[in-house]
């Protein structure tokens, strides 16, 4: 198998808190990302994910572990990283409206990656704003005019432009259509897919949307707590869930068709709330909600295993 | 049926009056609501679901009017005087927000601002009470939305809680004071889809146990067809189509609830649809027939002259579309 665009081994990031505690955001994750592939990476608010991209694109810097791109060792701050590196992992943030600035026009904003990455285009890759634009599916004209003018959606399809601009390898993309409505967020998934075929590019989804993932993802990971529970390949992941918390989050998605519900998990009942990643319970992080809880996940930290042929699960269940 | 109706509205209509001139949001919406049902009010931002609520309770923003008949058990809420639209308030209607963090004030006690609202609602009332009255009462409604330690709950500061527990709070305060009518307006979308899926929970068993209706707004159409008995779909401040959950879901005939049933991602994996093209409609100067037709691909020229009426075509199923028999 070819070498993984990235791969993060044991990544860690704790931010301190109160009195020598830390705030365990990551604790310990480990994944890789192929080219060309979408990872979904899926998980309540609080349990880490969108802390996983800030650390790999250089926002923070890995308490612990690695973070390889084509197995180079790039753990260091964004400031620190070469302009090569910059260029080849880019990011697309949740809110459009506080991502793009307000004072420049639209073509100003994508100029300002082309310029600074000049040298690692290749041929046939859109050259000036206006062909970023129409890349992602929007008029020329609106080079000239500023965010604020701009819906939703468009303004978001903008932000991708910026991303793509500097021909990355690796797009992170953070809940990118989640404050849209359901037929924006249709228009710039599909933009989204376009461009991963004509670019090859790899995109690491980051959502809380697992019905999205079932669409858009090759690969699914769930993390909870800072720690991943479940990665699988998608059909598989949605036809087999294995851990109990997958189980969970796929019997609560509301759904609006007669076949999805049959395809949803016996209803495990959703229970209690994520804790504090101040105080993670000892053991698996899991069993406070967990209704197969045991003795041993009281004590125990369970191992991630692969159960079958790249499904990997981190459960005291399955041995 | 034979239930009583709760709450009927006919032909409302909203407008606000901006700089740049009148916009004319909710046109001739009418639903009605018997008891004991729970109602869903499905669109996309912008589509006047929040507006809707606010013309029900008269709090709307001191630039908009509003024209038409909301009879609430056949009084018209429009026409009340303000102690008898503090009174009904205060004992019949309650609404809870889309933001549990912005809906509490952060400088109380939990219990001080749950007590506040059984205090106003028992003095409208005109029963005799205690303070101890109050706070039993209070604790009881903390322990019906399924809070652990209502105690505690009682003496905390919103800001030590949850999202989801602040939501519960919410649904507390319109428990404890015997609400008839609920308007939750998109109560579960700020919180995580398990949290969501046990304040949706809650909900149903509050329906089930006291008999309140509800009526739900959110653009989730996963989340209606769990929780509603019959759903109206809006766009561009009207009901294009209003049916009993099921059939709706089965059938849909508006061109507009088709295409927004095409982009909802499914867990079945066979894509997602384009979406809709164009945009929004814009208020200020609306289509002068059906309001989606610059989106729709079956229109004619009939759909441009002519606004659609509601017209049954199942039962108790009405559309508003010139070409849905298509």
């Amino acid at each position: 198998m070819d070498i993984p665009i990235l791969k993060l081994s044991m990544l860690k990031k704790y931010f301190p808190y109160k009195k020598g505690s830390f705030v365990k955001a990551v604790d310990g994750v480990s994944l890789e990302i192929f080219r060309g592939e979408t990872l979904g990476l899926v998980g309540e608010s609080g349990s880490g994910k969108s802390t996983v991209a800030y650390t790999v694109v250089g926002m923070y810097e890995p308490t612990n572990g690695q973070i390889l791109y084509n197995d180079q060792d790039i753990s260091s701050l964004y400031k620190f990283r070469s302009n090569e590196i910059k260029g080849k992992i880019r990011i697309v943030f949740q809110d459009p409206n506080s991502s793009l600035n307000p004072r420049r026009t639209i073509r100003q904003i994508l100029f300002t990656p082309l310029k600074l990455h000049k040298n690692d285009r290749y041929k046939g890759f859109p050259a000036s704003p206006e062909a970023l634009l129409e890349e992602v599916g929007l008029s020329s004209i609106y080079a000239y005019r500023f965010s604020r003018s701009l819906s939703g959606g468009e303004r978001q399809l903008v932000a991708i432009a910026h991303a793509i601009a500097t021909n990355p390898d690796l797009v992170l993309l953070d809940e990118p259509t989640s404050a849209l409505d359901v037929s924006i967020q249709a228009k710039v998934i599909n933009r989204l897919m376009d461009l991963q075929n004509r670019y090859k590019l790899s995109y690491l989804f980051i959502t809380h949307d697992l019905s999205l993932m079932r669409n858009v993802a090759h690969r699914v990971a769930i993390m909870y707590l800072g720690k991943i529970c479940e990665i699988a390949q998608t059909k598989e992941f949605f036809e087999k869930p294995l851990h109990p918390y997958t189980q969970m989050l796929l019997s609560s998605i509301p759904v609006v068709t007669d076949e999805e519900e049959q395809l949803k998990p016996k209803k495990i009942t959703s229970r209690g709330e994520i804790p504090s990643p101040v105080n993670i319970p000892p053991g698996c992080s899991f069993h406070l909600r967990c209704p197969f809880v045991t003795d041993q996940c009281k004590k125990l930290d369970p191992d991630m295993k692969e159960l079958e042929a790249r499904h990997y699960v981190r459960c005291h269940l399955y041995k | 049926m034979n239930k009583e109706v709760l709450l009927e509205v006919k032909d409302l209509n909203v407008y606000y009056r901006v700089y740049e001139g009148l916009l004319h949001v909710l046109n001739d919406v009418s639903f009605s609501l018997v008891e004991g049902e729970r109602l869903g009010l499905v669109g996309e931002t912008g589509c006047g679901k929040t507006t809707t609520f606010r013309a029900l309770l008269r709090v709307l923003d001191s630039n908009a009017s509003s024209r038409g008949d909301i009879l609430y058990k056949g009084r018209n809420v429009n026409k009340m005087s303000q102690t008898e639209l503090l009174n009904t308030r205060r004992t019949e209607m309650s609404m809870i927000f889309q933001d549990p963090t912005s809906s509490l004030n952060p400088v109380f006690k939990v219990g001080e601002q749950i007590s506040s609202v059984i205090r106003a609602n028992l003095q409208a009332k005109g029963i005799n009470y205690s303070e101890n009255d109050i706070k039993n009462i209070a604790l009881k409604a903390l322990s019906d939305v399924l809070l652990p330690d209502p105690e505690r709950i009682f003496e905390s500061y919103p800001f030590q809680l949850s999202g989801g527990m602040r939501q519960r709070i919410c649904i507390a305060m319109s428990v404890a004071t015997e609400r008839k009518l609920l308007l939750a307006d998109e109560p579960g979308t700020s919180l995580d889809v398990t949290i969501q899926a046990q304040i949706l929970g809650l909900l149903n068993n509050l329906v089930k146990t006291t008999g309140m209706s509800v009526i739900l707004a959110t653009h989730s159409l996963g989340v209606v067809r769990e929780t509603t008995d019959r759903v109206c779909i809006m766009y561009g401040g009207e009901i294009v189509e209003i049916g009993p959950t099921r059939s709706l879901f089965a059938n849909p005939f508006h061109p507009y609830t088709r295409a927004l049933l095409a982009c909802v991602p499914k867990l079945t994996g066979e894509g997602i649809a384009e979406g809709i093209p164009g945009e929004m409609v814009s208020y200020l100067n609306p289509p002068k027939g059906c309001r989606f037709q610059p989106r729709c691909s079956f229109c004619n020229e009939d759909c441009n002259r002519t606004k659609p009426k509601l017209t049954l075509y199942e039962d108790d199923h009405y559309v508003a579309c010139h070409k849905a028999d298509l």
